[in-house]
C-alpha cells in the first residue's frame, strides 16, 4: 500500500513536471504586415497584400517590428531570432538590428547591427545580435529593419523566434 | 494560470511546481530589474529611479575603458563629421565626442526634455558609417521640465564594418 502511494506521487510530480516544461518552450513566425514605418523616413513604405513590406522609395527606408514577448517566449529567452527578407540591391544593404525600448522612460538598447552586405543579392536569414534584448527583460523588445532601395525592389517578410 | 490549479495537487507535486517557478524567476532575471515590473504597479517614481541608476551605471562602464591612442581620436574625428549633420538637422546640438577603447560616449543638448523623446530614436538607431556599435540612451525625466536637456548615446563593442555577405 505504502510503495503504491510512492507510486502514485512520483507518477503525480512527473506528470506535472513533463506536462509544465513543454508549456515553457515555444515558436513564433511573424509576417512582416506587424511593422511599421518610422515616420520621418517613410517615402518609399509600401505594405503588400501578401504581408511583405516592399521600399517603393529613392533612398532607404527604416522599419519597426515588434517582438513578441510572452510566457514561454520571454524576448530575454529567445535563442533563435531570424529574420527573412530578399535583397535586390548591388549598390545597398539590409540592416538588422534587435532592439528594446524603456519600459519606464524614453530610451533604447540596441545590439550590433546585421548587414546582408553590399554586393550581396537574393533571399537571406538575418541573425541580428540579441544582446540588448537579452540584458533588457523588463523592456519593450524591437526589431529595426533598413530596406535598402534600387531599380529592382527588395522586400521584408517576416521574422521567426524560439525559444527552449 | 495552469501552475495555480496544480497548487491544489498533493505535497510533493506542489513542491516540484515552485521548482519551476522557481527555474523561471532565476532564468529571466539576468539585470537586476524585475522582468514582470511593467505589471506590479509601480509608480514612475520608482521607474525614473531606475533610469537615473542606468544611466549612471552606463556612464561608469564607459569611464573603467582605457583610451586606446590609435582608434579612440580617429574614431571621435569620424564620429563627430558623422553626427553633426544629423544633430544640426533636428535642432540637436552635439555637446561632446568622447570614445576610449571599443565604445564611444557622445552628450547631446535638446532645447527640452519633451524635444528629446520626440526625437531621441533617430539618433539612436542611425548607423554611423562603417562603425558598426551596440547603442544605449535613457533619457531619466529632469528635476524641472523647462530648459535644455542633455543627455548620452552610448556606443559599444565597436567596430569597423566590412562589405561581407551573410553567412
Amino acid at each position: 500500500m505504502k510503495n503504491r502511494s510512492a507510486f502514485t506521487v512520483a507518477a503525480v510530480v512527473a506528470a506535472a513536471i513533463c506536462w509544465s516544461y513543454p508549456g515553457r518552450a515555444g515558436v513564433f513566425r511573424q509576417g512582416a504586415s506587424i511593422c511599421n514605418s518610422e515616420i520621418a523616413q517613410s517615402a518609399g513604405f509600401r505594405m503588400n497584400e501578401d504581408g511583405r513590406i516592399t521600399n517603393d522609395g529613392g533612398s532607404a527606408i527604416h522599419v519597426i517590428c515588434p517582438i513578441l514577448s510572452t510566457t514561454g517566449m520571454l524576448h530575454d529567452q529567445l535563442t533563435v531570432l531570424n529574420v527573412h527578407g530578399s535583397d535586390r540591391t548591388t549598390s545597398q544593404q539590409f540592416g538588422v538590428k534587435a532592439c528594446t525600448h524603456r519600459w519606464d522612460t524614453a530610451g533604447l538598447s540596441c545590439g550590433t547591427e546585421w548587414t546582408s552586405g553590399i554586393s550581396f543579392t537574393g533571399d537571406f536569414v538575418a541573425t541580428p545580435d540579441r544582446s540588448s534584448l537579452q540584458s533588457h527583460p523588463a523592456d519593450f523588445p524591437f526589431l529595426h529593419v533598413i530596406i535598402p532601395t534600387g531599380s529592382l525592389v527588395s522586400s521584408l517578410r517576416g521574422f521567426f523566434g524560439s525559444a527552449p | 494560470m495552469a501552475l495555480r490549479g496544480m497548487i491544489k495537487t498533493p505535497a510533493s507535486t506542489a513542491t516540484s511546481v515552485s521548482f519551476v517557478l522557481a527555474t523561471d524567476a532565476g532564468t529571466a532575471l539576468p539585470t537586476q530589474r524585475d522582468p514582470f515590473a511593467t505589471q506590479t504597479g509601480r509608480g514612475s517614481k520608482d521607474g525614473e529611479q531606475t533610469a537615473a541608476q542606468d544611466f549612471q551605471r552606463l556612464t561608469k562602464r564607459h569611464a573603467e575603458q582605457p583610451v586606446d591612442p590609435s582608434w579612440a581620436p580617429q574614431t571621435e574625428q569620424e564620429l563627430r563629421s558623422n553626427y553633426e549633420s544629423i544633430c544640426r538637422l533636428r535642432g540637436i546640438k552635439l555637446i561632446s565626442i568622447e570614445c576610449r577603447t571599443n565604445s564611444c560616449a557622445i552628450t547631446l543638448e535638446w532645447p527640452s526634455y519633451r524635444i528629446a523623446g520626440t526625437n531621441y530614436r533617430e539618433i539612436a538607431l542611425h548607423q554611423p558609417g562603417a562603425l558598426n556599435c551596440a547603442t544605449e540612451i535613457v533619457l531619466p525625466s529632469p528635476g524641472k521640465v523647462d530648459g535644455a536637456y542633455r543627455s548620452t548615446l552610448f556606443l559599444t563593442r565597436c567596430k569597423k564594418e566590412t562589405d561581407s555577405s551573410p553567412t
